[in-house]
């Protein structure tokens, strides 16, 4: 039966030195299986966002469950999901409110603030004042740096790395002590099998907690990079002249640049008002030219509007690409059947 | 000879009337409870998954029973163990948890790859507009009202930004964590109200069985949300008022506060309610005063502050709620006045509404593919759990403690029981529907006292009749989840469904995918279209197309003479419409009047398959798209 007070309470099977229950180290084992499972997917974000959506329920098993009660720490993980959600929306409000665009960086530092909600509370509750600050000191880091962003309507780098680092070292800081704790264990040569298990279970904590903070700093790293410009590499504008090519079927097949970028693998081709048309990929190169070849041929009918052509391939989604507007020289072939102007008859 | 070894000492024989110590025993049984429960999720989610298969090729209704024995399956043994009395705290937990992944596995076999219902069409185009134009508050053309409350948007899409997941994965995620913590939070808000962990857990238990849990409520739509959300904070009010923590009051206020926030940043009906319950709470906590000693005044003071910052929001910046919300409150009391006038007065079995038109009162299961067993145990149901809601209610209120916390339970099922007489009108069910997430809380907290109390009655009457009982419980138990299942969900929202016209999840056709597909490539993003909802609805999500279909009376197009074409033109011309979109199937499923028309024109023709084509002749429309079910003009409007 639960129970209904928070304290007062302290299972013996927790050690009070940060050893490891079975259900860390089931926590554990998922982190690190979220994180190969995720990893496979190839983008450092992904796996960053994994953890981080991980790191309540780890820090609070970690945290809170020498000092509460069995389902009073359950309640208590299900409130600090619950408030890391609403943090996600509060803070995404109050951003869009200030009329901020918002973008992964800024809504991954919400999320990373929201994770941080649980060492809060944890902290809060029993641990004394050394142990206060180390969780105060991050959360304060996380939310400076937000209030930084909103203010400069861009993020900073100096909030970004003190958030860093100070998140560094209040996880690595609960996590050292379970790892010495653990190195003890191994040190003493016991064989129990329970002891084992929690030397296990220290380790991938550990290593959780470490590939969190460095995953979460190096996404937050490069999408700050990504959103000021500098990552992916984006290729220069279109700036010289493009012809379009079409053959005798009136189908749409290749588009020729004469002085693109040396990078640009891709355009994406599609009419002036913003309406996708296709895609297209290098089918030659010469030295100032390249030829595009359309993975769509477009029937030049409804290609009579104005084309625009953008190095889309690569490039973050929020920016806007640089266009270069194009006109069909074959106007003879906007007629009925699909003529997209309106009929020169009378209704 | 002396040797070293120490002889190990030998077991000292155990004699046969001593009970083995019972801290194995407890082992063993919280071994065996774990393994029936993943035992039934093994066999039964695998019977629910051919259920989904079986129902995309039948045409019989053994789907539905097949799904129900892989339900019940999944489902008992996770039952049996919130129910047993001597289940630990983990065997508990594990239980929920099993039983929030068997009630959140039909919808994952119902819309694996994408949105299909039409609350989800909506949401799903606002997270892709956020996700696009990266403002939270740009608005929606599927639901002018939605984009005041962008709280699922912008979770779902940091969801998407951080972990790289795609946008339907990210949004089925959320729904399962808000799902879960649905379940948790109503298992703590019948911990303080009863005080006991059985009574809680059986709670938990029997609010999966509310009428639209199993599909409803678990939809990607912003109540999902913010049911959580206010199931959360309702639960940390509770905690908080009580005093029943001793932990610090700035940590408590600081977590309701974000949790109210969010609520009124994800819901509006969800925030209603969370306000309304609040101060119903607070008016109770002055009835029964013994709460709290501590902290007297903060929680009402929270109460009032929040509800003046609903109010405020609802009618200063969310300016469109009251007139999206109103015309529903307004409708569903005069049908349902006019019902009990009627049945007062025999009357004829039209109903004049108040608010004008003629509304049909509505006949339960109407036109409905369901077996006929479900339509008998979706009458059943509400009796029963009527009889428990009142044993359970007569316990609370005799109990001192309990007494305290009831105020919230009573008002929430007197609202539930009072809303089963809207579902005999057109309006009023739609109203009631949507209500019963939030009131069946009151009805799983009375019912699962209710349920205790027969399960496990005082002493003196317990005894041979345990067993009896207890059968009797795990029947009732089936039936009410049967028939509220029945009750809650449409045919179409359960399984994959033939074509029915405006019906939510039926309407699918591989037409209408290759039209999503066409007016994606062809015509693009945020184009002005004129179609009918079904059509409008799939095409804003999966095209982002913007239908006109709420906004202007666009669509009354098809169902004019020449004459009142040209009428409508000058109107319709300052909406910049681009597209007009016909279902070649309309003339066979006449769209009923009244339902997006708001102004004076009525149908002057009969809709027919030429009807559909008259549009060439125009100058300012072109077709241009012609599959085996739809024909798509383009709208020129400075020819109009």
């Amino acid at each position: 039966m639960p129970r209904l007070v928070d304290r007062g309470q302290k299972r013996k099977h927790f050690a009070p030195s940060g050893a490891p229950t079975n259900v860390d180290i089931v926590v554990g084992i998922l982190v690190l299986c979220v994180a190969a499972g995720l990893a496979l997917q190839g983008t450092a974000m992904t796996i960053a966002g994994g953890l981080v959506l991980l790191a309540p329920g780890l820090a609070l098993r970690r945290w809170s469950a020498a000092r509460v009660s069995e389902w009073a720490s359950c309640r208590a993980l299900i409130t600090s999901i619950g408030c890391s959600l609403a943090i996600v929306v509060v803070c995404g409000a109050i951003i869009s409110a200030t009329g901020l665009r918002l973008s992964a960086y800024l809504m991954v530092q919400a999320l990373q603030c929201a994770s941080l909600l649980p060492a809060l509370q944890a902290r809060l509750r029993g641990g004394g004042p050394r142990q206060r600050a180390y969780v105060i000191l991050p959360a304060a880091a996380a939310i400076s740096a937000l209030v930084a962003a909103i203010v400069h309507r861009r993020p900073i780098q100096l909030g970004l790395g003190l958030l860093a680092a100070v998140s560094f070292l209040a996880l690595v800081g609960n996590g050292l002590p379970g790892a010495s704790h653990g190195l003890n264990v191994l040190r003493q040569r016991r064989s129990d099998a329970a002891y084992i298990r929690k030397a296990a279970g220290v380790a991938l904590i550990s290593i959780g907690v470490l590939a969190t903070v460095a995953l979460t700093t190096a996404a937050s790293l490069v999408a700050y990079r990504a959103e000021q410009g500098g990552l992916p590499p984006v290729s220069p504008s279109i700036s010289a002249s493009a012809s379009l090519a079409a053959n005798d079927h009136d189908v749409l097949q290749e588009v020729t640049v004469t002085a693109g970028s040396a990078r640009l693998t891709g355009l994406l081709v599609s009419y002036v008002d913003g309406a996708p048309a296709a895609r297209a990929t290098v089918a030659q190169r010469a030295d100032a030219t390249r030829t595009y070849r359309l993975e769509t041929t477009l029937p030049t009918s409804l290609t009579c509007r104005a084309l625009t052509i953008s190095d889309t391939f690569g490039r973050p989604s929020d920016l806007p690409p640089p266009a270069l507007v194009l006109h069909l020289p074959h106007p003879r072939h906007c007629a009925a059947p699909f003529s997209l102007s309106p009929k020169q008859r009378p209704s | 000879m002396i040797t070293n070894t120490r002889a190990a000492p030998a077991p000292t024989p155990r004699p046969a009337h001593v009970r083995p110590p019972r801290a194995s025993a407890t082992a063993r049984l919280h071994t065996a409870a774990v393994a029936s429960i993943c035992a039934g999720v093994l066999i039964g989610v695998p019977i629910m998954a051919s259920a989904y298969g079986l129902a995309t090729r039948s045409t019989a209704t053994a789907h539905y029973s097949l799904f129900w024995l892989g339900f019940l399956i999944a489902l008992a043994p996770a039952a049996a163990q919130l129910l047993r009395s001597s289940a630990s705290t983990n065997d508990t937990r594990a239980a929920l948890l099993a039983i929030t992944l068997v009630t959140y596995v039909p919808k994952i076999l119902r819309t694996p790859s994408g949105p299909v219902y039409f609350d989800e069409m909506i949401h799903y185009r606002g997270v892709t507009d956020l996700l696009t134009t990266g403002s939270a508050f740009g608005a929606n053309p599927l639901l002018p009202v939605s984009h005041y409350f962008p709280g699922l948007e912008l979770v779902t899409a940091t969801l998407h930004w951080a972990s790289g997941a795609g946008v339907w994965l990210s949004a089925m995620i959320v729904i399962g964590l808000a799902h879960a913590l649905v379940l948790f939070a109503v298992y703590d808000f019948a911990a303080q109200v009863t005080g006991r962990g059985r009574a809680a857990a059986c709670a938990a238990l029997l609010y999966l069985l509310a009428p639209s849990v199993l599909y409803w409520d678990v939809q990607f739509a912003y109540e999902s949300l913010g049911l959580a959300f206010c199931f959360l904070a309702l639960s940390r009010w509770l905690q908080l008022a009580a005093g029943t923590t001793r932990r610090r009051p700035a940590v408590q206020y600081l977590e309701l506060s974000l949790l109210c926030g969010a609520c009124l940043l994800t819901h509006h009906v969800s925030v209603c309610v969370l306000a309304f319950a609040l101060l119903w709470a607070t008016a109770w906590r002055r009835l029964f005063p013994p709460w709290a000693q501590r902290r007297p005044g903060g929680p009402e003071a929270f109460a009032g502050g929040f509800a003046v910052a609903t109010a405020l929001y609802l009618l200063f910046i969310a300016k469109g709620f009251t007139g999206y919300v109103g015309p529903y409150f307004a409708t569903s009391l005069a049908d349902v006045t006019a019902i009990l006038h009627e049945f007062l007065g025999s009357r004829a079995t039209a109903v004049n509404s108040a608010a004008g038109g003629t509304a049909p009162a509505r006949a339960l299961f109407a036109h409905s593919t369901i077996p006929g067993y479900e339509h008998v145990l979706a009458i059943i149901a509400p009796v029963a759990l009527l009889v428990v809601c009142v044993i359970g209610a007569v316990s609370l209120l005799k109990d001192q403690r309990s007494r305290r916390y009831a105020g919230l339970p009573l008002l929430f099922a007197l609202a539930y029981f009072g809303s089963l007489p809207f579902v005999l009108t057109t309006t009023g069910s739609e109203l009631a529907h949507r209500s019963w997430a939030f009131t069946f809380l009151g009805v799983a907290v009375l019912g699962a006292a209710g349920l205790e109390r027969v399960l496990h009655p005082t002493a003196g009457t317990a005894g041979r009749s345990h067993y009896l009982r207890l059968i009797t419980v795990a029947l009732c138990l089936c039936v009410t989840v049967i028939g509220d299942t029945a009750a809650g969900d449409d045919a179409g929202l359960r399984f994959p469904a033939p074509y029915e016209f405006e019906s939510d999840g039926a309407y699918y056709t591989p037409a209408l995918g290759q039209l999503a597909t066409w007016f994606n490539a062809h015509a693009g993003a945020n184009r002005n279209v004129i179609t009918d909802r079904d059509t409008g609805e799939f095409l804003g999500a999966y095209a982002k197309a913007d239908p006109l279909s709420g906004q202007s009376d666009g669509y009354l197009l098809v169902y004019l003479s020449a004459a009142g074409i040209q009428q409508l033109l000058p109107t319709l011309r300052a909406y910049h419409p681009g597209w007009l979109i016909l279902d070649k199937a309309l003339p066979q499923n006449l769209q009923p009047a009244g339902t997006y028309i708001f102004n004076p024109y009525e149908p002057d023709i009969n809709l027919s398959p030429a009807t559909l084509t008259r549009f060439e002749g125009y100058r300012w429309a072109n077709l241009v798209y012609n599959n085996s079910r739809y024909l798509v003009y383009r709208l020129f409007p400075t020819e109009m």
